[in-house]
């Protein structure tokens, strides 16, 4: 028995890898399609666009960066396709990375069906503004700041452009990025008493969720599990919906690894092996 | 004539834009609000052009690694041109719209940005199992909270076990989140704090004034 | 079917060239070729992306339109490079002075208001009464949790008056360990995800199964 409890304290972490590597692959080749419960966080997410009325003009910054394609691709692409079925004018721009301008281009963009929309008249893609909290400022008081889009087209030729000045004219703030949005939040939602719903990773929600009690946020997406709740909302099965069952088994089988080696550490430590 | 750009033009600078850029927010006036996006838009400006400086570093220490014969000192001559093809391509047309550079960003950046951040799971597994004991009340506090998130996020649960879900929600929106909350009220007092430190000049360091 | 497309052989080449790392646990040279292929491509697009074009759009842009103004902080910003030359690094003080400054009021005053008003006004709405008892329950928790957890950071007291407030501190320090608790099942979860991305491109994208 105790040379049973100090082998499973000193399992090779390789056995362990390989094992998550399996239990990753074996649900992504062969779905088991686990049952899964919308969050009211995600469905206020998904109220808060369904909510708006076509023409509505929305303030997007869909701004991940290549690292996080993993996590918050989906809610990336879900969010887009929901703008876009839903007839809603957005404004898209990046202030964290410059990499999320070319990922929103590169990679999200090709992935929805725009439906016939007209780029400058339903949509703007202004890319990248260094500055991060600065940008932010000057840009919430004047849309035309930038002066151009990421195209290198002047923003005073493009049709929404002259429709909308500032924040005062904006209906809703979307914000998809890594970080918990602090920042955005400061500048955008609360100076200017706009609704803002969030895309985050799913270690930002315990933050997240502390705006929301608070009124500034109206709805969060967390994660991956998020973006398939999402997905599910929209009747879209989509890329999130595709990876919760292996996200489940890991997590099971994770959950299990911690308390068997607890058990072991507790066997041990009673016997006076350890400390 | 140095001596006053060393110290009182940087710290007078932090003093006079603070107090403004707080002034514009509390007492609203044309004349301020002007003001204020002018300093917003200079500091933008001056954070682009001297976005190089990170840049300007890397190549000098690239430099000297190569010219010392470093370990791998050949990848940093590759890296190097991989820095100029990226600088070049992406400077024609519009920027960053080249396909060279297009492709490059999306099948070379990446492929390799992701898998470097994804590398973090396999130390978190790793002292996951290794070093997560229940040694103490906090510990015991810290792995209960983690276990009932972790089966409140997997999907298995909402089938098997739902009424971990209301218990999740519940630990989510009450407790923890009073904890977060004091968090951010303490950090926020003391980034308030701190930039008043700096407008009154008793805080020098970070606007790059060391005595 | 294996996919035949050259850019995902390329992305898969590199997501390989990476995990090698894992073989011996440390660098080798296809981790390093991958390393040095991702910080030249970053050192790219910063200097396109973030330097030139904003420069570009922000200041060139409407200096060419009449306001030469912008001419200002353009200097100002090439001032920082002064830096590199220890006789004269005392210039960019003042360039950095105002970024900083700039950041630190605008965050600052942001912060009161999102960060401290409104979630104490959050607080004190809490519904103690005329509610259902689990609710009012959750509402004292949480205002005690606020209370407490916000003692813990008071390490100023004289000590007197800390040796009074230690039970309520580690009262507090208990709820910001539920705090940290949910963040780390999150971020275990987090991370997960990040590397089911790069398995999914892999069994997806590159060898075409499922």
């Amino acid at each position: 028995m105790t040379s049973i409890a100090s082998k499973i304290l000193n399992i090779d972490r390789r056995i362990i890898w390989v094992t998550c590597i399996a239990l990753i692959v074996w649900p992504l080749v062969s779905p088991i399609g686990l049952p899964m419960k919308v969050d009211e966080i995600t469905r206020k997410y998904y109220d808060a666009i369904e909510s708006l009325p076509p023409g509505s003009i929305v303030l997007a910054s869909i701004d991940i960066e290549a690292g996080l394609v993993g996590e918050n691709g989906a809610q990336c692409t879900d969010t887009l396709q929901h703008l876009f079925d839903k007839d809603i004018k957005f404004i898209q721009i990046c202030f964290y990375r410059a990499d999320g301008a070319i990922l929103f281009e590169n990679l999200w963009l090709p992935k929805v069906d725009q439906r016939d929309k007209v780029y400058g008249v339903d949509w703007v893609n202004i890319g990248y503004i260094e500055g991060h909290e600065t940008a932010m400022t000057a840009f919430a008081a004047d849309f035309s700041y930038p002066v151009k889009d990421y195209y290198g087209n002047m923003l005073e030729g493009l049709q929404l452009m002259t429709e909308v000045k500032s924040m005062d004219d904006v209906d809703l703030y979307i914000d998809i990025a890594a970080g918990d949005c602090d920042q955005a939040l400061r500048q955008f939602a609360t100076p200017y008493d706009v609704p803002a719903i969030t895309g985050a990773m799913a270690m930002g929600v315990p933050d997240m969720i502390m705006y929301m009690e608070a009124g500034i946020v109206t709805g969060i997406l967390g994660g991956l599990p998020g973006a398939a709740q999402y997905e599910l909302l929209l009747n879209k099965p989509g890329a999130a919906i595709r990876g919760m069952d292996a996200l489940s088994v890991v997590h099971i089988f994770l959950l299990c690894l911690v308390i068997i080696t607890n058990l072991a550490y507790f066997s041990l430590r009673s016997k006076g092996e350890i400390k | 004539m140095s001596n006053i750009l060393k110290r009182e033009v940087p710290l007078g600078l932090a003093t006079v834009i603070i107090a403004l850029l707080f002034f514009d927010y509390y007492v609203f006036t044309d004349i301020t609000r002007n003001i204020a996006l002018s300093i917003a838009d200079w500091a933008i400006i001056i954070t682009a052009t001297a976005a190089g400086v990170g840049v300007l570093n890397m190549i000098i220490r690239t430099y000297q690694n190569i010219s010392k014969r470093a370990e791998y000192w050949y990848l940093d001559i590759y890296m190097l041109v991989v820095m100029v093809v990226m600088a070049g391509t992406g400077l024609i047309g519009a920027y960053g719209t080249h396909p060279v550079f297009e492709w490059i960003m999306m099948n070379a950046y990446l492929p390799i940005d992701a898998s470097i951040y994804a590398m973090v799971f396999f130390d978190i597994v790793s002292s996951y199992y290794r070093t997560f004991r229940v040694r103490s009340r906090d510990s015991a506090i810290l792995f209960i909270c983690a276990f009932i998130i972790m089966l409140k996020n997997a999907p298995l649960t909402g089938g098997m076990l739902p009424s971990f879900i209301p218990i999740g929600d519940w630990m989510l929106n009450i407790p923890s989140t009073a904890g977060s909350r004091a968090f951010i009220i303490v950090a926020s007092i003391g980034v308030v704090a701190f930039t008043i430190r700096t407008m009154l000049q008793t805080e020098r360091t970070t606007v790059g004034v060391v005595d | 079917m294996v996919s035949n497309d050259i850019g995902i052989w390329t992305g898969a080449l590199f997501t390989i060239f990476i995990y090698s790392y894992f073989i011996r646990n440390k660098q080798n040279i296809a981790f390093r070729f991958a390393q040095s292929t991702v910080v030249g491509c970053a050192l790219g697009y910063i200097i396109t992306l973030v330097m030139i074009k904003n420069v570009d759009t922000l200041a060139f842009t409407r200096i060419a339109g009449g306001n030469v103004i912008y001419i200002i902080p353009v200097l100002l910003g090439l001032l920082v490079y002064a830096k590199f030359i220890p006789q004269y690094s005392y210039l960019a003080r003042t360039p950095i002075s105002i970024i900083v400054s700039v950041g630190l009021a605008l965050g600052a005053r942001g912060a009161l208001e999102t960060q401290i008003v409104r979630q104490v006004i959050s607080t004190a709405s809490m519904p103690l009464f005329g509610v259902d008892l689990i609710t009012s329950l959750s509402s004292i928790i949480f205002i005690v949790g606020l209370v407490s957890a916000s003692c813990y950071f008071y390490f100023t007291l004289n000590p007197n008056l800390s040796s009074k407030l230690k039970p309520v501190s580690t009262l507090g320090r208990s709820f910001l360990m539920i705090y940290f608790g949910t963040k780390f099942g999150a971020t275990i979860m987090s991370r997960l995800t990040l590397f089911l991305g790069r398995v999914t491109f892999l069994v997806f994208d590159w060898l075409g199964l499922g």
